[in-house]
């Protein structure tokens, strides 16, 4: 499955290639960049303000709050209208990162971690620049570091996301399940991963964030290579997690491998619709505007609830 | 042919012939690797793979194996055992085989020994070797000379037996340096099957073999060679009653015995015994047995006889008692002399018995040519000086073998004289000093080598008042020399025969000699060495023409005599010496003799050295690594050989 880089459709995207953002040393200076180029490369922002608005009105149904009776409705049309408002936007915003060894895989752009980590830098920039709770979690089959969310630990989410290293192997249940009982207050979570799981294993991990209430977004990241399987030399193909060799002769693998890798994508995001977590694949290679799109997407859905 | 291996441990390396077994089946063709995320797609397709290792990638399988097990051959280092194929290495060998056939040969079990050895040196030979057969005792006879092991004919060695003639190394070794010099061959080995008796090697042998030649002995003594045999007979003739008798004893020895032993002795005369003496013999040493004395009227042949034993050969002796012969003298006086001047000689010889002595005296002038046909020697004691005819006769007379003993005293002129080769001097007057003595006495020529013992009689008691002044040529013998070191007696060799100056009288004109006791005898060595008299041996040791046994021959035309030939007795001795001595005594070094053992199999290591084999296998393998590099990287450039491919087939997943 063949995702069109966005760099090469949009001019002036290049300034937030990953590749040009890999030079920049300070993951902070890396998220404002980003962000603020993000924000002010908006011609037309679809968003109207995250403050408490006026929505609409619906009708009156027993066991509405009566408080929410708009009464100056009632005296012009003498019927009950109750009024809707806009969501509170000052939720907790916690960043599921994958610090697996899997993602030191990059052959086609910059490794997945540090792809993974830019995304969370920015988004947590982005986050907190909207006075949202920032929190963060890394984990490979357990917990390795928690942030819990506070509008204070933007510096330490972004130092935190600075030092760390691709180890261990690969679990969602684990670490997800504590998370969800750690984290009682409901709040937006982002999943960064790989996701080399069964995708039964992936939902099962991830639905009971759901369960708990948590607004979850799904950032499926992947090298291109990962996705093309665009290797030529047959060599062993060695699991950077468990070590297991296989001698592969990509020629004759490719197509098949291609094929499983889409279906292996296809049902993620076909499973996670439905349990309202949404899915985005990323791979390496594109922009990381497309996160904060993607983001902010999921954030108007959000602030649509009535 | 055989192959084999100079280290055969590097053999266990062709386990590593399992390596591109394990490589092709596990169809792991490189060992490049490459890091993947997760291999958890790429586990779930289904391979393919035993079917296309066997059918794809056979030719590659075997050029692999083959050339582990080449590098395995070559590290193991090969050659092939046989002679035949050692030929193309260090190869074939000239191969001398000496057997000792003298009698000694003959003890026991010995010369069984000696034919299976031999047997086995000839069937150890390869096709290419070349063997030469050389029998030897005193003389070295070859058999077969630089022939194949198959040109042996079988009834040769089955027709060999022990010789009657003793050890001598030195004709043998000599006839196999001569092999082996000539043979082009690459290897050349000496194979010396004998006794290693010490007698065999009189004197140091003046020969070495090639440079490079293996010697190996082959001992057939095994153990102790315990041995008694008669060692010699002493005849004493005397007269006795009835006339002349013999008496016979026999001096027997033995060796490497463990407890005296008696052994009956037996006296034969003539074919009878006639008597019979027990000897009682020590484990180690000599014993004498001593038989009566027994009529000797007539030449007689005698044979003492004891039971065979081991070594057969030395346990009978022959001789020959002879009566003896007679020597004719003729003895020239001067006409002026009255006939008194030879009295003392005349007397001296007449006792003489072996040999004895017929004088005939006769005046110098009256001499005839006749007279000197059956005369052994002539004695002119101051005969005077000689006139032209007898000169020249006398001269003939020695010329032709005859001997003279010249006595020069008052008469002889002074000057040249016929039968010298240099001239009398003047007369030396020693009178005033109580004469002259001899101070210088040759012991070591037969005249005087009875006084080597002093015991045998006192030389320097005789005086002599006067002498003639001489001075021969120094090559001329002086027997014997006065006190002032003037020539006293010469032997002068003319012709075929010899004058003995005597340069004295023979009388007691200018000596008192002939009242001493000595002189008898001194005229007696005087005269049979004069005469060039030799004493008949009672016994003759074999030669390669005559067996041990008795034989009957004509000495001159009309004189038949008896002759005894025995066993050389230096032969009984079963002495042995160190073989590794003898043979390092004939290398060029000593690390050039090896011994039985090691020899029994040629050295590998030289073998392989030679043969080389393992230099082709590695080429040969590498050659095989090169195609093999060749055709893989042709493999993996089409991406053929074994490794993953997506199987469509059901049932195939691993």
């Amino acid at each position: 499955m063949a995702v069109r880089s966005a760099t090469e459709s949009r001019p002036g995207a290049r300034f937030i290639d990953p590749r040009v953002l890999a030079r920049i040393d300070r993951l902070d200076f890396l998220a404002r960049t980003v962000v603020e180029g993000f924000i002010g490369g908006l011609h037309r922002s679809p968003y109207r303000g995250l403050s408490v608005d006026f929505a609409e009105h619906r009708q009156y149904l027993p066991g509405d709050d009566i408080r929410l009776i708009d009464w100056k409705v009632f005296g012009r049309t003498d019927r009950f209208y109750i009024k809707q408002f806009e969501a509170d936007s000052n939720s907790n915003f916690t960043v599921l990162l994958d610090i697996s060894r899997s993602m030191a895989f990059g052959k086609a752009g910059i490794p997945k971690i540090d792809y993974a980590r830019y995304m969370a830098a920015c988004l947590a920039y982005f986050t907190g620049k909207q006075r949202d709770r920032i929190g963060l979690v890394t984990f490979n089959d357990d917990v390795v570091d928690y942030i819990p969310p506070s509008a204070k630990h933007l510096d330490q989410v972004l130092h935190t996301l600075d030092r760390v290293e691709p180890t261990g192997n690969s679990a969602l249940e684990r670490p997800l399940w504590k998370v969800t009982d750690a984290y009682r207050r409901r709040g937006i979570m982002v999943l960064i991963s790989d996701l080399y799981e069964p995708p039964e294993a992936v939902l099962e991990a991830v639905q009971r964030l759901g369960y708990r209430g948590h607004d979850l977004i799904v950032f499926h990241v992947l090298d291109r290579a990962e996705i093309d399987f665009d290797f030529d030399e047959a060599a062993n193909y060695v699991d950077m997690e468990t070590d297991a060799a296989v001698p592969v002769l990509p020629d004759r693998l490719r197509d098949r491998y291609r094929e499983m890798v889409a279906e292996h994508i296809a049902t993620l995001r076909a499973e996670l619709g439905p349990r309202r977590i949404d899915y985005e694949l990323f791979d390496t290679s594109q922009p990381l505007d497309h996160a904060l799109f993607a983001y902010m997407s999921m954030r108007h859905r959000l602030t649509r609830v009535r | 042919m055989s192959l084999a291996f100079l280290v055969p441990a590097f053999l266990a390396g062709a386990l590593a012939i399992g390596l591109p077994i394990w490589v092709h089946l596990r169809n792991r063709p490189k060992t490049d690797t490459v890091e993947f995320p997760s291999l958890m797609f790429i586990e779930r397709i289904p391979y393919r793979a035993v079917q296309r290792q066997q059918l794809r990638h056979r030719l590659l399988f075997a050029m692999r194996c083959l050339a582990i097990l080449l590098l395995v051959l070559a590290f193991a280092r090969p050659f092939f055992g046989d002679s035949v194929a050692t030929s193309a290495g260090r190869g074939a060998r000239e191969v001398v085989v000496l057997l000792d056939r003298s009698w000694s040969m003959g003890y026991e079990g010995h010369w069984d020994a000696a034919m299976d050895a031999v047997r086995t040196e000839l069937a150890d030979l390869g096709g290419a070797d070349r063997v030469t057969l050389i029998a030897f005792d005193e003389g070295a006879e070859v058999l077969i000379e630089s022939g194949a092991a198959a040109a042996v004919p079988d009834g040769l060695l089955a027709g060999l037996q022990p010789g009657h003639l003793a050890t001598s190394y030195g004709a043998a070794i000599r006839a196999a340096a001569r092999v082996l010099d000539a043979s082009t061959l690459p290897a050349r080995e000496l194979v010396l099957v004998s006794d290693f008796q010490r007698t065999g090697k009189q004197s140091e042998l003046e020969v070495r073999l090639p440079e490079g030649t293996a010697m190996r002995p082959v001992n057939v003594v095994q153990g102790a060679t315990p041995n008694a045999g008669i060692a010699a007979l002493n005849l004493t003739r005397s007269a006795g009653e009835a006339g002349p008798e013999l008496a016979v004893s026999a001096r027997l020895t033995r060796q490497a015995g463990t407890e005296a032993l008696t052994v009956p002795a037996r006296l034969l005369v003539d074919g009878e015994e006639v008597q019979r003496r027990p000897a009682l013999l020590p484990a180690a040493g000599a014993a004498r047995v001593d038989f009566d004395p027994v009529p000797a009227d007539v030449d007689r042949r005698i044979e003492v006889q004891i039971d065979p034993d081991a070594l057969a050969g030395d346990d009978v002796f022959r001789a020959v008692a002879s009566q003896g012969e007679t020597l004719r003298v003729l003895l020239l006086d001067n006409p002026t002399s009255g006939g008194d001047d030879s009295l003392y000689v005349a007397r001296a010889l007449s006792v003489g018995t072996r040999p004895a002595f017929e004088v005939d005296r006769q005046v110098l002038r009256d001499l005839r040519l006749a007279d000197l046909a059956d005369t052994d020697l002539v004695i002119l004691n101051d005969a005077g000086d000689l006139d032209t005819g007898t000169a020249t006769a006398l001269g003939d007379f020695v010329e032709s073998g005859g001997g003279v003993v010249l006595g020069v005293a008052e008469l002889a002129s002074a000057g040249a004289h016929p039968l010298l080769p240099f001239e009398v001097g003047p007369i030396v007057d020693r009178s005033g000093d109580l004469g002259a003595t001899l101070g210088f006495v040759d012991t070591a020529h037969p005249v005087f080598e009875a006084y080597r013992n002093p015991e045998a009689g006192d030389l320097s008691g005789a005086r002599f008042y006067r002498y003639r002044s001489i001075a021969p040529e120094p090559s001329e013998g002086v027997l014997a020399r006065f006190d002032d070191s003037s020539p006293a007696v010469l032997s002068i060799a003319r012709g075929e025969g010899r004058v003995i100056l005597w340069n004295s009288s023979l009388d007691t004109f200018w000596t008192d000699l002939p009242l001493q006791p000595i002189f008898v005898p001194v005229m007696h060595e005087l005269v049979k060495y004069g005469a060039g008299y030799r004493e008949a041996d009672a016994w003759f040791d074999a030669t390669a023409s005559r067996a041990p046994g008795f034989y009957r021959e004509e000495e001159e035309p009309g004189i038949v005599a008896d002759r005894a030939v025995n066993l050389a007795r230096a032969e009984a001795d079963l002495t042995a010496m160190d073989p590794e001595e003898l043979l390092a005594s004939v290398a060029w070094n000593s690390g050039a003799a090896i011994d039985g053992e090691e020899a029994a199999t040629p050295d590998p290591t030289a073998i392989e050295a030679g043969q080389s084999l393992w230099w082709y296998l590695v080429v040969v393998a590498m050659i095989m690594l090169l195609a093999e590099t060749a055709l893989s990287n042709r493999l993996s450039s089409r991406a053929s050989w074994g490794s993953a491919e997506p199987d469509t087939s059901p049932g195939t997943e691993r």
